[in-house]
């Protein structure tokens, strides 16, 4: 596949500009550096061989957070390891996999509950669940 | 039009589901009620301002981790592979190879060298201007617990005196911007000043003290727009509005100044107390 100069410009000024956020919502899901790190660049390769259609922004993070999620094995339980941040030890790693990635999106990364629905595959009602046992976990845990 | 979706939720997801949105005055009217009967609860009383603390670290330990600049260029570098030549370019090369009396391998060469410059050349044109990463938050946090604790050995200019201050930034080299000094109230001096030199940004740094030296505030100055800093609850004191962080030591607000530069005060006064230092300047 080849990328015209266009889809050149749009790979390099719009997406990857947001591999910061990919990078750290991938992060907060697998809760381990280097395999975040290895599911940004996949993503990132798989986007470059097949790019989404331009979006206003925030429909262009919630397109990565969409590849990169569905990439994810959602099978595997994720741990913290211990020499990672205290944040991924004592607060994410208590959540399931889906809590961290709404909570993620909606209170980091700023999605609402309908571009995070899309993004995972859920619907709102599954997405406002997962939020709230995620939140529910942030403000207990105290951290 | 969530009606349905409300009424389905058990008190926890609704009230954690929304807390966001309670704490920016956005409740929706169809679940106020319900909401506010949960925060007279014991269970949920305090909730809300823990979540607004948790939110603020939140966002203060996520910014922290970013792609070093290697990892950036090698994603960017993906879609080298898929980029394609002109047909032009192409019959370019085919016309130096056909013209030409040069052997094979210079004609690989010049395929080779032609074909960097097409790639290289798009990669140049398309790349945005080249900027650091400049993460204020934990930059300016860092700084300011460092020039609190070693105001004489990190500032440039010590002085209690505020028009010495003002010219200081005023003269110094390409600062670039103006830096407006804080009234802080009855028993706080500024102590001094500094600018820090960062690759791609320069940012004004002034140290107040409380007269005894028991506690610091540190106001920085530098160019930047309001959506460089992450996303915070926002608050507003007088014509002021500002956005507040936390951390484990210390308490952040952040605020436009109405031109191309934006303020970060940090210290351990309340956000609340900072922003009243900030407005009464203005």
């Amino acid at each position: 596949m080849s990328l015209s100069p266009s889809s050149l410009s749009y790979y390099l000024n719009t997406l990857c500009p947001l591999s910061d956020k990919l990078f750290q919502f991938s992060h907060a899901c697998l809760l381990e550096r280097e395999a975040a790190l290895e599911l940004t660049r996949s993503t990132f390769t798989e986007i470059a061989d097949n790019l989404p259609s331009p979006g206003d922004g925030d429909t262009d993070l919630v397109a990565l957070i969409r590849t990169a999620w569905k990439r994810l094995d959602r099978q595997v339980q994720y741990t913290a390891p211990k020499s990672g941040h205290r944040i991924f030890q004592e607060v994410f790693s208590k959540m399931n996999l889906e809590s961290r990635a709404a909570l993620i999106s909606i209170d980091f990364l700023g999605l609402d509950e309908e571009q995070t629905a899309y993004a995972l595959g859920l619907n709102e009602a599954e997405v406002c669940k997962a939020l709230s046992a995620g939140r529910k976990l942030l403000i207990n845990g105290n951290y | 039009m969530k009606t349905n979706l409300y009424q389905s939720m058990s008190d926890d997801e609704l009230f954690f589901s929304l807390v966001d949105r309670y704490a920016a005055g956005e409740i929706p009217a169809e679940v106020s009620s319900r909401f506010d009967a949960l925060l007279q609860r014991p269970d949920y009383k305090d909730k809300v301002e823990v979540f607004k603390k948790a939110h603020g670290k939140l966002q203060l330990v996520m910014d922290g981790f970013y792609l070093n600049e290697e990892q950036t260029i090698e994603i960017r570098s993906f879609a080298q592979g898929a980029s394609n030549m002109t047909e032009d370019e192409q019959q370019g090369i085919d016309d130096l190879g056909n013209e030409s009396k040069i052997s094979g391998m210079f004609r690989f060469l010049v395929f080779i060298a032609v074909f960097g410059l097409v790639i290289g050349g798009a990669i140049w044109k398309f790349t945005p201007e080249k900027h650091g990463k400049f993460d204020a938050l934990y930059y300016l946090s860092y700084e300011s617990t460092v020039l609190a604790n070693d105001p004489v050995g990190r500032m440039d200019i010590v002085t209690a005196d505020p028009s010495e201050l003002e010219n200081y930034f005023a003269k110094y080299p390409n600062l670039g911007f103006k830096v407006n000094l804080l009234t802080v109230p009855t028993g706080w001096t500024v102590k001094g000043a500094t600018v820090i030199d960062y690759d791609f940004t320069k940012v004004g740094a002034i140290l107040y003290s409380q007269n005894d030296g028991s506690d610091h505030l540190v106001q920085f100055v530098w160019k930047s727009k309001k959506e460089d800093l992450p996303t915070a609850y926002e608050g507003k004191e007088g014509d002021l509005t500002y956005a507040s962080y936390t951390s484990e030591a210390t308490n952040l607000i952040s605020y436009s100044n109405g031109d191309d530069t934006s303020t970060l005060l940090v210290g351990r006064l309340s956000a609340v107390q900072m922003a009243k230092i900030a407005a009464a300047k203005r």
